[in-house]
């Protein structure tokens, strides 16, 4: 067992623990703290992978700002009343749920751990593609992003602006109304 | 491959049809900030304008010829792409020369934003049926949900709104993530996003459900067909329907409805009928279950209603359904079905929703079934036109909706699948009771008044089979519904297109088999 | 030994010297803090124990250990204790990628000393120190205490706010320089003959005020205002775990001098001087205590700027002007302008901006009160009659 592998199994577990932490927890403030972990560890997937900028950038946006004002609302709205109460109709509903989930779950992962493989041209025409190069070692893998951020992938870049767009003026619409709400 | 693709000047022309939108909706931003409010109405106008160029350049598109693939395989400019385009830019306008007049009466403030945000989901679905790459796809849908998230909850002060905007945000959302998940299953199973890349690796490769990258793939298809089942409203994935579309504002429920609809049908047929064309046998059967599934229980579900908006939102479930059977014979004729049944249904539709805004004279007005009452008294042109719209849903000859229906079950009977043509005509003959109720409603009875009629009517309706409300007197039943220039010019257009196309459907016929790739 | 043991090893007594070195300035530095802020209020500061009171920081040490570590019955326990331990681990391992001095010599890179040199040095910087909000807030929350609940949410607010501008100031720097890397932004301006301040004095500066605001230094330290929140996150911390915090603090506050020196002050170069073994960390050193001494000066003049003024400087005023910035350097960078037309530009725009600013803080009215004036509800004149003083009154 390499270390690669090794490594991949601790981080693999940090995620998954901290991914059913996220649900599973009755305080918000503690699924918050857990889809952190979760962040970070998928910046560590990236670390294994050599994609340094994406982890880098991965940390930076998602656990240094998203969640940062995740934090903010959650600690925020529920400091009084930490622990989430709420009667829930359709228990019945939770059970199942579960049920199929680790049908599914068990499932997939039989077909996927087991008999799956990539098949070799598939993983050589990915080899060819953006995110080999990128964390290819040694090079420097923030100018080969760049470059396909660029040039091969100008044009998905340029869409998230307009969805930023979108996104800004939601906020500016519902928050907007709010305070007008509250200034009545 | 190299990944260092150099944008050519070529590949900007291909934008022809976003651009103009794209322009407009920055326009709309930046007028937004001049105008005093009272004359904020008029940036309808520019958006109009938007659709109108970028419906000039779809044109545009469809006379050039050469290569359809631009900026490195990313968005495609093919037939498909355009005769959706066309479909969801009519949409856009009929739903936006619908909307002045509505806003007006909602008092809804924020005009500016409101516009834009229409333009942005245009942009987001016509980015949907141009995209020929899964990523391309996914910027798409979340370019036309964020923007719809927030139009569901626009009307101020409406729980029901804000009820609408939080549960689309979350389903979708939830949605989403199994779409994503699929494409990147997909991705890690052919090694490329680009659906012609994809396609070709599948030609050339042959794997099972237990070896190979079949796990991967087959999870992967598996994943994308939650994910757009969820988009266009396919039973089991319909739950958020009928609640979404009855908090949101009328205009923006008929543009989702339509348009959504639309786009999220072109990425079913680019990505199931062509790009996995040559795996039918894995996905097949799951969309004619789909198919027959939401078929029937859309029609069902939609008897029930007595709220005219959610019976018309069920009524876009049953559908979705006749659509998905179109999905699922898989081959060319089926996507010219389903092309064409689009088309008629984007025209009804919206022209149905139109009326219905507006009947909704006021703030939290919902039209139920009994406000319709007498409705052909009151406004005789209004009942007509919504007469019309509900004969092309229900699918009777003459009408749109009956060549729509035709070519799809045509599609399933030529391809070997009696069978779901079969369903799709009793289903649709099981419809026309609840289209043909609201009719009835508003030609044979008389307007709610103190007379003893009015009893026995509410018992006829509860034992037809609806909870009516006790009998509110709304203001839509007491006064003749007095209709806006813009809904009258939208409402003329959608009933002029419903009858035409039902009494000469040969162009609309041609067409959706061009873009389908048939003579 | 084989190379790769050799490697670890080295890293190994790097980390242990940078960590120790870190720790015993973080000791000093309270210390050399306390006399400056004496001198600057016209006082002794601490002076009994030792020589120039160079044993007091030993003395605080142990006053420290030995006091009660109180957890308050309130408190969520486990995230309580683990606060500022994120805090003090944020704010070393952000120091990791600073380059202390150029290499000795003949010997191999990997005694260079510098912990590591990665290729996106830059932005582990910024990934790192954006991390250490959580440090503060979840102090704050976990205390179960209004103050510190809302110093550790002011704090939040504050660091998300200002974290803008100082990647968008930074990007600056990193266009001319064209890598990410720490080490490479040095080998830069040695090669380009220039230290980035000249080509960036706007940048420079908006990247100081920003900082200065991200590690929550006066005067912009609004979490803590103890005149509103008693000591804010901090006030149920005691002991130990109250130093740690300082101590994060204070290390924080070495890592961005150690930034504003390697990016823009040229790190350990200084016209040559570096050549001599061994002499490079000393420019250095006295480099970053150069912006450490400057950090404390603002503290002895500066009084802290009120919460809403800080919100608008930073959205208002800082991120416009560090996109501008980003513009004007993307402009020289993309069409092989001199470097000088982005130091001109910037010393314009800062000239006019510290006159805008100048202007506002004393308008030329002020001093003249007149009737018709309306002032805020919150102003109360006072009006001094001008009544003769009794001894004047019995004279005449």
């Amino acid at each position: 067992m390499s270390a690669n592998i090794l490594a991949f199994s601790a981080v693999a577990a940090l995620a998954i623990a901290s991914g059913i932490g996220v649900i599973a927890f009755r305080n918000a403030i503690y699924s918050a703290l857990s889809l952190i972990v979760n962040l970070l560890s998928l910046a560590l997937f990236y670390l294994i992978l050599n994609g340094m900028f994406i982890a880098a950038a991965q940390v930076l946006i998602y656990a240094g700002a998203i969640m940062v004002l995740f934090l903010f609302v959650v600690t925020m709205l529920s400091s009084d009343k930490a622990e989430l109460q709420t009667s829930d109709r359709i228990s019945w509903q939770r059970l199942v749920g579960v049920i199929a989930g680790i049908i599914f779950a068990a499932a997939a992962s039989f077909l996927l751990l087991v008999h799956a493989q990539i098949a070799p041209d598939a993983a050589a025409q990915g080899s060819n593609n953006l995110f080999t190069q990128i964390s290819a070692p040694g090079s420097g893998n923030t100018e080969a992003f760049g470059m396909a951020l660029f040039h091969g992938f100008l044009f998905p870049f340029e869409v998230t602006s307009a969805i930023i767009v979108a996104a800004i003026l939601g906020a500016v619409v519902l928050g907007r109304r709010s305070r007008a709400k509250s200034e009545d | 491959m190299n990944f260092i693709y150099t944008v050519s000047n070529a590949d900007w022309g291909h934008l022809l049809a976003l651009a103009p939108l794209v322009v407009t909706t920055a326009l709309t931003m930046l007028i937004d900030i001049f105008l005093p409010a009272k004359a904020r109405s008029a940036l309808v106008a520019v958006a109009l304008a938007g659709v109108a160029g970028s419906g000039a350049g779809v044109y545009m598109l469809y006379q050039s010829s050469g290569n359809v693939l631009a900026f490195n395989g990313m968005i495609t400019t093919d037939h498909l792409a355009l005769f959706g385009s066309v479909i969801i830019l009519v949409t856009t306008f009929l739903s936006l020369l619908i909307a002045p007049g509505y806003i007006e009466r909602q008092g809804v403030a924020q005009q500016g934003e409101y516009y834009t945000l229409v333009q942005l989901a245009a942009l987001g679905m016509l980015l949907l049926t141009s995209a020929a790459s899964l990523m391309t796809i996914f910027l798409g849908i979340e370019l036309l949900s964020l923007p719809l998230y927030i139009l569901c909850a626009f009307s101020p002060g409406q729980t029901k709104a804000y009820e609408s905007g939080m549960k689309y945000f979350m389903l979708s959302a939830f949605a989403s993530g199994f779409l994503l998940y699929g494409m990147a299953l997909t991705y890690g199973a052919t090694g490329t996003t680009q659906l012609a890349g994809i396609q070709n690796f599948l030609a050339n490769h042959q794997f099972t459900l237990t070896s190979g990258f079949g796990p991967y793939f087959i999870m992967g298809m598996a994943l994308l067909i939650i994910g757009l089942s969820f988009k266009v409203s396919a039973i089991p994935f319909h739950a958020w329907t009928p609640d979404v579309y009855e908090g949101a504002p009328t205009p923006i429920t008929a543009m989702m409805a339509s348009g959504t609809k639309t786009a999220a049908f072109v990425v079913f047929i680019r990505l199931f009928t062509e790009t996995f064309g040559s795996v039918t046998a894995e996905w097949q059967g799951i969309i004619w279950a789909l198919a027959i599934i939401t078929t029937i229980g859309g029609n069902i579900l939609a008897a029930t209603q007595t709220n005219v908006k959610r019976m018309l939102a069920y009524s876009g479930v049953a559908h979705a359904g006749y659509m998905l059977i179109g999905v699922a014979v898989a081959n060319s004729l089926g996507t010219a079905g389903v092309l064409t049944y689009l088309a008629v249904y984007a025209l009804m539709n919206t022209g149905a929703f139109g009326v219905l805004s507006a009947l909704e004279q006021q703030i939290d007005t919902n039209v139920g079934l009994d406000d319709l009452r007498g409705l052909a008294s009151r406004s005789p042109l209004l009942a007509a036109a919504m007469a019309i719209f509900l004969f092309a849903l229900a699918g009777i000859p003459g009408a749109a909706g009956f060549i729509g229906k035709y070519t799809v079950f045509y599609a399933a009977a030529v391809s070997g699948h009696i069978e779901l043509t079969i369903i799709g005509v009793l289903a649709s003959a099981a419809g026309f009771f609840y289209y043909l109720r609201v009719i009835w409603m508003m030609y044979f009875v008389p307007p709610a008044g103190s007379s003893a009629e009015s009893e026995s009517l509410h018992a006829e309706i509860i034992s037809a089979g609806g909870s009516a409300a006790a009998a509110k007197v709304s203001i839509a039943t007491a006064a003749a519904v007095a209709l806006p220039v813009g809904a009258t010019i939208a409402l003329f257009i959608a009933a002029v297109g419903v009858i035409g196309f039902g009494i000469a459907p040969a162009e609309i016929i041609q067409l959706a088999r061009n873009a389908a790739g048939l003579p | 030994m084989s190379q790769i043991a050799l490697e670890l090893l080295a890293a190994l007594v790097k980390s242990v010297i940078i960590i120790a070195g870190l720790l015993g300035a973080f000791a000093y530095l309270t210390l050399i803090e306390r006399r400056v802020l004496a001198r600057f209020q016209r006082r002794v500061g601490p002076n009994r124990l030792g020589p120039f009171g160079l044993l007091q920081p030993i003395a605080d040490a142990l006053k420290m250990v030995f006091k009660e570590q109180i957890i308050p019955t309130q408190a969520k326990t486990v995230v309580f204790l683990l606060a500022p331990t994120i805090s003090i681990f944020v704010a070393i391992t952000a120091f990791g990628v600073v380059p202390l001095g150029d290499k000795f010599g003949s010997l191999p890179s990997y005694w260079q000393p510098a912990l590591t040199d990665i290729n996106i040095g830059v932005l582990y910087i910024l990934a790192m120190s954006s991390l250490a909000v959580y440090g503060i807030v979840l102090g704050g929350w976990s205390s179960g205490n209004k103050y510190s609940l809302l110093g550790a949410l002011r704090s939040a607010a504050q660091m998300v706010s200002y974290e803008v501008s100082i990647a968008i100031s930074l990007s600056g720097v990193i266009m001319l320089a064209g890598t990410l890397s720490m080490i490479g932004i040095v080998h830069q301006q040695s090669s380009q003959h220039i230290w980035f301040i000249l080509a960036q004095p706007l940048g420079f500066v908006l990247y100081g005020i920003a900082a200065l605001a991200e590690v929550n230094r006066a005067p912009f330290d609004l979490p803590e205002a103890e005149q509103e929140l008693t000591a804010g996150y901090l006030t149920e911390y005691s002991g130990l775990r109250w130093s740690l915090y300082q101590m994060s603090e204070y290390i924080n506050m070495i890592t961005t001098s150690s930034v504003l020196t390697t990016l823009y002050f040229g790190g350990w170069t200084f016209f040559g001087l570096e050549n001599i073994p061994g002499l490079s960390i000393l420019i250095f050193i006295v480099k970053v205590a150069f912006f450490l001494f400057i950090f404390m000066w603002l503290r002895a003049t500066l009084p802290r700027i009120r919460y809403d003024m800080l919100m608008k400087l930073g959205w208002q005023v800082l991120m416009p002007l560090s996109v501008l910035n980003l513009l004007v350097t993307a402009y020289i960078v993309a069409f092989q302008q001199p470097w000088w037309i982005a130091g001109v530009f910037g010393l314009i725009t800062l000239l006019i901006a510290g006159y805008a600013a100048a202007s506002k803080i004393h308008p030329k009215k002020a001093n003249v009160v007149t009737e018709g004036v309306a002032l805020p509800t919150s102003v109360r004149l006072v009006k001094v009659e001008s009544t003769p003083s009794p001894e004047t009154a019995a004279i005449s």
